[in-house]
């Protein structure tokens, strides 16, 4: 507690965040911050909890991601395993429809991504997207410059 | 290893979880930390290892070598071979193919073609992040603002730390080094804040800033001659709110990682965007920078103890600085410079604002001057909304010079915008939104994630995980596919 005090921080020291841990430094059981070294390790245990709970989350329904992270590992017998168990695992996501979501909202983005004024308040060119002179040569270096950043 | 990866999310698990479990063992503690920045490090290119090795070395050993007192003489012979051996460093890998390339144009414009020894340097990542750091601790020490460490664990940490190290911020000796002497601890509102600080930053880097990129930027500065004034316009708008979305959020997602190991760094972006003035804007965009280049560049240069003139210069000099920092090409350099002109511009102008409202204050009796002075003070515009429109159109339009490959195409862009062609082609609605909302968001009060930090940290540890989880899984939804490097890393 007296270290947060020593040392200010302009990000984490806000004074909003002093009056939490004014309150308490750790964490109970219910979640409310309390005081004392063992609430302090319930924090790292109550941390690793949520990364865990996030990363089922996204396994669950984001196993498309899991597969291709798989496959884009360097192939071996452990990866070949993982990579057929990865396909079983997004096949049942697929047939339970956890696979869905993610479909459904890159469709209504990408629907948004493609519309044009015209499309939303009927003004502009429609024509205009085709009228880019794609023959203009690009500078010498734009390759370059690209592959930065 | 980016941030944004499955690679980096298996590494930090494993991190926070076996550094924990050696939080009682404060010095082991340090040496896995250390490892594991050096593995961290190593995953790019393990060659550069040596050279982060002997930089930390040099500013270890300088460091000793200085100690808390002694002869002045010696104290400054020290940190003067400590600098130059850092900047020689630093100026080898980063700007040795840039000299000598101007240096080859030069003799070949008075008729002196040289063959000149060209070497094909790669540039080893976040070197100029680690190489002002260990500067920063040499100087402190010379300055006495600071001890020599005991232990060379902590310099050679300070300077490798994992979530600063390749892309800043450029975290202070004085701030971190007392932090490695007492027990790490964790607390549920900086857990909270850890959380939601990578979230937003994954959220500035995947969706806004890669965005951005893939719609308008990239194409606009690729070939600025096929697109219309009005996507050039704000295709310079979208690169300011790209870069500044690829760069804070990499600052938030750094600042929270090393949240979440029980370490503390500070802002490094504070709304910049929503910047009244040019001033102002400098002052909240990359903080740790610009107060480094403050500290260390332009208060040795006494910038305002020897009148105007020296203190415009020295804000010319250092923000031409800053420029070249940035890469090692004639556009930075220009960009920087413009950057300080402008500085100087708006003080000048400001003092000018003030010198008339002044005159139409003491004018008193004499009725045609106070008239007219009145007239003027009437004229001038002293709207923050005023001020906030002319430095984000002036900052979004110097910065075709940040972003531009070469001078060939910042003309090219130029001279597309002043055609004033109004047919957007890429600026589409989407591209509006994205810059316009995020714009909009730098007007939300500065301590808005602490609030809602301070809100979350009484969820249960499962609903805080459902909701990072979601969040997560929008981001990746809602995202481009792939994971562009971080526009940072090559400086």
């Amino acid at each position: 507690m007296t270290r947060h005090m020593k040392i200010p921080s302009r990000h984490v020291a806000s004074p909003v965040l002093e009056r939490s841990r004014q309150s308490g430094a750790g964490c109970s059981k219910d979640g409310v911050a309390k005081g004392g070294p063992v609430a302090h390790k319930r924090c790292v245990r109550n941390a690793t909890v949520t990364m865990l709970v996030a990363a089922v989350v996204l396994l669950v329904f984001n196993s498309t991601g899991l597969k291709s992270w798989l496959r884009d590992l360097p192939g071996n017998r452990a990866t070949d395993v993982l990579v057929e168990r990865a396909d079983q695992w997004h096949a049942l996501m697929q047939r339970v429809g956890f696979t869905r979501p993610k479909v459904v909202v890159q469709d209504a983005l990408s629907t948004f991504r493609e519309a044009d004024w015209i499309d939303l308040f009927g003004v502009g060119d429609v024509e205009a997207r085709e009228s880019v002179n794609l023959d203009a040569e690009p500078p010498p270096n734009h390759d370059a410059r690209r592959n930065r950043h | 290893m980016l941030f944004p990866t499955t690679e980096f999310a298996i590494f930090f698990l494993l991190v926070f979880l076996l550094s924990w479990s050696l939080a009682g063992r404060l010095q082991a503690r340090k040496l896995f930390l250390l490892g594991v920045s050096y593995f961290f490090y190593g995953y790019w290119d393990w060659r550069f290892l040596a050279l982060l090795f002997t930089s930390s070395l040099i500013n270890f050993l300088a460091g000793m070598a200085l100690g808390p007192g002694g002869d002045a003489g010696r104290r400054k012979l020290i940190v003067g071979v400590a600098v130059v051996l850092n900047l020689t460093i630093l100026g080898f890998f980063k700007y040795y193919g840039f000299f000598l390339t101007s240096l080859a144009d030069l003799l070949a414009s008075v008729g002196l073609s040289r063959d000149l020894p060209l070497l094909d340097i790669v540039l080893p990542i976040g070197i100029s992040f680690f190489t002002f750091q260990g500067l920063s601790y040499v100087i402190d020490i010379y300055r006495g603002d600071i001890e020599p460490v005991k232990e060379p664990t902590d310099l050679f940490l300070y300077i490798s730390f994992f979530p600063q190290l390749v892309a800043g911020p450029i975290v202070r000796a004085s701030d971190f080094l007392p932090q490695l002497r007492e027990p790490p601890r964790l607390d549920a509102a900086t857990v909270t804040f850890g959380f939601l600080l990578i979230m937003v930053g994954l959220f500035k880097k995947m969706v806004l800033a890669s965005y951005l990129a893939t719609e308008i930027v990239d194409d606009v500065f690729a070939v600025p001659g096929a697109y219309s004034s009005v996507d050039l316009f704000f295709g310079a708008h979208a690169f300011v709110v790209q870069i500044y979305c690829d760069f804070s959020g990499y600052s938030d997602i750094a600042i929270g990682v090393a949240a979440l190991l029980g370490y503390r760094f500070k802002k490094n972006f504070d709304r910049p965007l929503s910047a009244p003035s040019l001033q102002e804007l400098w002052q909240r965009w990359h903080i740790s920078l610009t107060s480094w280049l403050r500290d260390y560049l332009y208060r040795p240069l006494k910038g305002r103890k020897r009148g105007s003139a020296h203190m415009y210069r020295n804000l010319i000099l250092t923000m031409m600085v800053a420029g070249l920092w940035h890469g090692a090409a004639w556009t930075f350099v220009i960009w920087g410079t413009l950057q300080g002109v402008m500085l100087v511009l708006e003080r000048l102008i400001k003092g000018g604002v003030r010198s008339v409202r002044r005159a139409a204050e003491e004018a008193g009796p004499d009725a045609r001057r106070a008239a007219l002075a009145g007239r003027l003070a009437k004229w001038l515009p002293e709207s923050p909304l005023f001020g906030w429109f002319v430095t984000i159109n002036l900052f979004a339009l110097t910065s075709v010079f940040f972003r531009a490959p070469d001078l060939g195409t910042v003309w090219e862009y130029f001279a597309g915008l002043a055609q004033l062609d109004m047919t957007p082609q890429k600026f589409t609605p989407f591209v509006a939104l994205l810059i316009g909302g995020s714009i909009a968001a730098q007007f939300m009060p500065s301590d808005t994630l602490q609030l809602r930090a301070a809100q979350l940290q009484k969820l249960r540890p499962i609903t805080a995980g459902l909701l990072l989880g979601l969040g997560l899984l929008t981001i990746e939804m809602i995202g481009p596919r792939g994971v562009a490097p971080f526009i940072y890393f090559q400086f």
